[in-house]
């Protein structure tokens, strides 16, 4: 999957993590697009490193009576991966994804 | 509260596929994103059957996320194995070597026979109808002939009231004249049925196939090219369509040009034409020339139409007792009949390659336990660390597959080389009577069975000695100084590969002996003429002109003449059969004897010969006399027969006298009896023969045989005599086109050249398992004494002798040897029975060739023991004792 031919669905899940969406089930919810899409995404993406994932803090999981969730960021390569698709998707820009606003800060856990 | 967990449950099912390295952090991932929706959901009251449908769907979708996981499951892996296995082989090049080597012989040795199987046996023509198609032959059991040619009576009883073929095409083979050219020249060709073309299902490269009514008299006459006549005569000229040409004094329009690989009969023949017979002819009963090919409709199979056949020639039988009476007729597949020869010799070969095949597989698997002995203490410490014994296993396998695609690459190499020297190995004027020859060559179907082949290869040769090398028990591995616990299966097993070893290939050594004694058997027979030194021409005269027999005994008696009287020249004569075999054959009775009904009417060959004939070839006189110049065509009729033919049908009477009589003709007197000659496919010195003298039975193409003097470069002699022949040939008639001329060393060569190439590759094959055969018990040997060298070193040290310490080890050598002898006499005895076919002069169970392959066996092995067996005396008892 080199940098040129990101396909539009994949697109859209990077403009969502930009957006502050780090949850698969948060981006499914935000993008409308299936978990048979979502996830095998986020792992190529991994895997090219365009984006990273990590575990969230066990405290916060324990506290919550549940294994720790995995969230996901953006590197810089996958922000430029990004930047890139937005020049050639033009409505991808347009599209209104919302900002998600109570974004957490998470730490490494 | 159970029914909100479903998709709990579906994550652990799914994760089940998922790749074990990633499997708990992918549980993880889905369980805690789902758990968390859920408990967010529940504080928003929100929990209802639509999200929780919405929740087992996402769960669903893990699947999918699992199943994309599946490649890195395989890659990390099967990487890790190959790298790791690659690694191993580099590191051990000596044996990578040896085992790739060996593996590439018998891989390639494979390829080559099966590249020549797809080409001769499976695939050897092309046409689209080919599954459908059956040749049709007559068969007159009581005289003895199995496949005769069709009456046009019979041809047209199965056109008119067989239901199962959609069409009957027929041909017979005619040679022809081309003149009106730079060059006249005689060519062979077919006569075909109109419908010829279309039941092959064959597209002419240019022009047109003949159509439905172009065999009915009074049409024009038309005429279809071989791609080889067009091109060697007319240059390739794409305007040849319409223009006509001479052949044998009449003009024919040439219609079409065939595609380069058709060569359907495979007979040399450059020409097809159609066949124009008479509305009468489809009366003829009598007159067997018509070869018969039947297209059967789509849905009926070959056993429907050769019962169809059978039926309609017994009801033949009961309408025609005068001429059908014991003919009956039957249909077998096209393929089948014209690859009979091939099949015959190919499938010997076939066998012989997979024993080869089998013997390395067996030498690498002992290789490849051998090293597992020495790796023993590496693979316990992955074991013991955890490794699952199949994941070991896997590595290991891996590293045998590797060796064998390895090995693989190499054969297809050797196979390119072999497949090139097999083409070669016929010569050209043979091998164009081979269907499929022309296309001998390494091709997709090569490469799928090399690629499948390395892949059985790898698993034969390398599941035994994984499975053993996992075995072992750690505990006592590990320990030090262990040897391992395995050491007496292990040697077990190499002991038996290399017994198998050992009897593989003395079956493959028995077959090739066998093989060559009947070779042998057969340049040793007296053929009943000499081949040296003797040029043979032939030289058929125009139809149209020569119309009368005189005329014909004076050109070719002028032409001996003048031929006799060239320098060099030793003896001249004419025959219509060129040696060996050649002849055709006649039916005859016996005057004075009870007649034979005509459907069991005796066959012999049929030789038309002037008085040097017999000069000319060396066939000796063994009783009365020879033809003479008086024996023309005023004089009484003669004959001459062979022995065969005396011995069969007078026994002890006196031959000399006898008169033998043909059709309608007056009855020939026996005059003399000459040696026999061996038939075309030299397995058989013995077929009764009848020469006529040419002069009472003057044929129109008859060849020249001309005997050079003794010359120390006789067949430079003969090549020159043979451009002085065509000058006096031309001298007397300008227009006489030649067709052939060889030496009889050429034809015989032709000839003999399957039964050489064969017994050669078997020869070959042989030598490669004794030598693979040889090499694997001396690694079992120099093995075993390694391994020994403890015990040794204690047999030593309490007083054993160099020469006890020698015995030891031969004995076991020779244990080995001779149980693989024992079990190689029995399966030899067994699988050489299937060549008494092709063999010559030899029975299939000869003594001579059992005991002295046995014993050429014992002593090679023998010698392969004697180097580990000196080694094990040298060693040092105190060093011995002290590596413990």
């Amino acid at each position: 999957m080199g940098k040129n031919y990101l396909s539009y669905s994949v697109a859209i899940i990077l403009k969502a993590l930009d957006n502050g969406y780090q949850y698969g089930f948060d981006i499914m919810d935000v993008t409308g697009l299936p978990s048979g899409t979502v996830y095998p995404a986020l792992r190529r993406l991994e895997e090219n490193g365009f984006v990273l994932s990590k575990w969230e803090k066990h405290t916060i999981a324990q506290q919550e009576a549940r294994p720790p969730r995995k969230y996901y960021e953006l590197t810089e390569e996958g922000r430029a991966a990004l930047a890139e698709a937005l020049s050639r998707y033009r409505l991808l820009e347009q599209t209104l994804l919302p900002v998600n606003e109570n974004k957490p800060s998470r730490q490494e856990g | 509260m159970r029914d909100t967990k479903i998709h709990l449950w579906l994550i652990r099912f799914i994760g089940l596929i998922v790749p074990q390295r990633l499997r708990a952090d992918w549980r993880q991932e889905w369980e805690a994103e789902l758990q968390y929706r859920e408990a967010t959901l529940a504080e928003w009251d929100k929990l209802n059957w639509q999200s929780k449908f919405d929740l087992w769907r996402r769960s669903l979708g893990a699947f999918w996320d699992a199943l994309l996981l599946q490649p890195r499951r395989l890659e990390e892996e099967m990487f890790q194995d190959l790298r790791f296995g690659a690694r191993m082989l580099l590191k051990h090049k000596a044996f990578t070597f040896i085992a790739v080597l060996t593996l590439a012989l018998g891989i390639g040795a494979n390829t080559t026979i099966f590249s020549a199987m797809e080409a001769l046996i499976l695939h050897p023509f092309s046409f689209p109808n080919q599954d459908r198609l059956v040749v049709i032959y007559e068969r007159m059991l009581g005289a003895g002939v199995e496949r005769a040619n069709v009456t046009p009576g019979a041809l047209h009883d199965w056109r008119q009231q067989s239901r199962s073929f959609e069409q009957f095409a027929s041909f017979n083979l005619d040679d022809f004249e081309l003149t009106g050219t730079d060059q006249p020249e005689h060519l062979r060709g077919c006569r075909v049925s109109a419908g010829f073309f279309g039941a092959l299902g064959a597209q002419p490269l240019l022009g047109r196939t003949f159509q439905p009514d172009e065999d009915t008299l009074g049409r024009e006459q038309v005429v279809v090219l071989k791609h080889s006549l067009w091109e060697r005569r007319f240059g390739s000229d794409p305007k040849i369509l319409g223009q006509t040409i001479r052949l044998s004094s009449q003009t024919y329009t040439v219609i079409g040009v065939m595609p380069r690989e058709f060569n359907f009969p495979f007979f040399g023949g450059e020409l097809w034409i159609p066949f124009v017979s008479f509305p009468a002819a489809v009366q003829d009963r009598e007159h067997r020339f018509l070869r018969v090919i039947g297209l059967l409709k789509p849905d009926v199979s070959r056993a429907q139409g050769d019962a169809e056949i059978r039926a309609l020639s017994l009801q033949a039988a009961q309408q025609h007792p005068a001429t059908n009476s014991g003919v009956d007729a039957f249909a077998i597949g096209l393929n089948e009949d014209y690859t009979r020869g091939a099949r015959m010799y190919l499938s010997f070969t076939l066998g012989a390659v997979a024993f080869v095949l089998l013997i390395a597989c067996a030498n690498v698997a002992n290789l490849l336990l051998a090293r597992g002995a020495v790796r023993q203490k590496e693979l316990a410490v992955r074991m013991a660390l955890g490794a699952h014994r199949w994941r070991v296993m896997r590595q290991l396998l891996t590293e045998s597959l590797l060796l064998a695609l390895a090995g693989g690459v190499l054969g297809l190499g050797f196979s390119v080389w072999g497949v090139t020297a097999l083409a070669n190995s016929i010569p050209q004027g043979f091998a164009r009577f081979i269907p499929g020859w022309e296309r001998l060559g390494i091709n997709v179907w090569a490469l799928g069975f090399t690629v499948l082949a390395s892949l059985v290869t790898g698993v034969l040769c390398g599941l035994l000695p994984a499975w053993q090398a996992t075995k072992a028990d750690l505990n006592e591995t590990l320990k030090e100084g262990s040897k391992g616990v395995t050491g007496g299966a292990r040697n077990r097993w190499r002991n038996s590969l290399v017994v198998a070893e050992v009897a593989l290939s003395l079956v493959l050594l028995v077959g090739a002996g066998l093989l060559i004694r009947s070779f042998i058997e057969i340049l040793n027979t007296d053929p009943g003429f000499n081949p040296d030194n003797t040029l043979a021409m032939t030289i058929a005269l125009p139809r149209d002109r020569y119309t009368q027999p005189e005329q014909r005994v004076n050109l070719f008696q002028e032409l001996a003449q003048r031929a006799a009287a060239l320098p060099g020249v030793a003896a001249v004569g004419l025959t219509d059969s060129v040696p060996p075999g050649g002849w055709g054959e006649v039916s005859f009775q016996i005057v004075g004897q009870p007649a034979f009904p005509k459907s069991e009417q005796p066959m012999a060959g049929a030789i038309t010969a002037t008085p040097g004939y017999f000069a000319a070839v060396r066939t000796p006189l063994r009783a009365g006399r020879l033809f003479t110049e008086q024996d023309d065509a005023r004089a009484t009729r003669v004959a001459l027969v062979n022995e065969a033919f005396a011995r069969r049908y007078f026994a002890d009477k006196p031959v000399i006298g006898q008169r033998l009589s043909f059709g309608d003709d007056p009855p020939n007197e026996i005059v003399g009896v000459v040696a026999n000659t061996i038939n075309s496919d030299l397995d058989n010195a013995a077929e009764p023969v009848i020469y006529h003298p040419f002069a009472q039975r003057a044929g129109r193409v008859m060849t020249l045989m001309v005997r050079g003097q003794p010359h120390p470069s006789a067949e430079e002699n003969v090549t020159q005599l043979a451009g002085a022949m065509r000058r006096e040939l031309a001298a007397l008639d300008a227009n006489l086109p030649i067709s052939e001329s060889k030496t009889l060393h050429e034809s015989y060569r032709e000839r003999s050249s399957p039964k050489r190439v064969i017994t050669g590759l078997l020869g070959i094959f042989a030598l490669l398992a004794l030598a693979m055969a040889t090499v694997g018990l001396y690694a079992v040997m120099s093995f075993a004494v390694a391994q020994r060298r403890h015990e040794i070193g204690v047999r030593m040290a309490l007083g054993a002798q160099s020469r006890d310490v020698f015995l030891i080890v031969v004995k076991h050598g020779l244990c080995l040897a001779g149980l693989g002898v024992i079990l190689g006499l029995i399966g030899a005895y067994a699988v050489t029975r299937l060549l008494s076919q092709i063999l010559y002069g030899v029975k299939a169970s000869d003594p001579l060739t059992f005991v002295t392959v046995a014993s050429l066996l014992l002593t090679v092995t023998l010698v392969a023991c004697i180097v580990p067996a000196r080694l094990a005396t040298k060693v040092d008892p105190l060093a011995a004792l002290r590596h413990k």
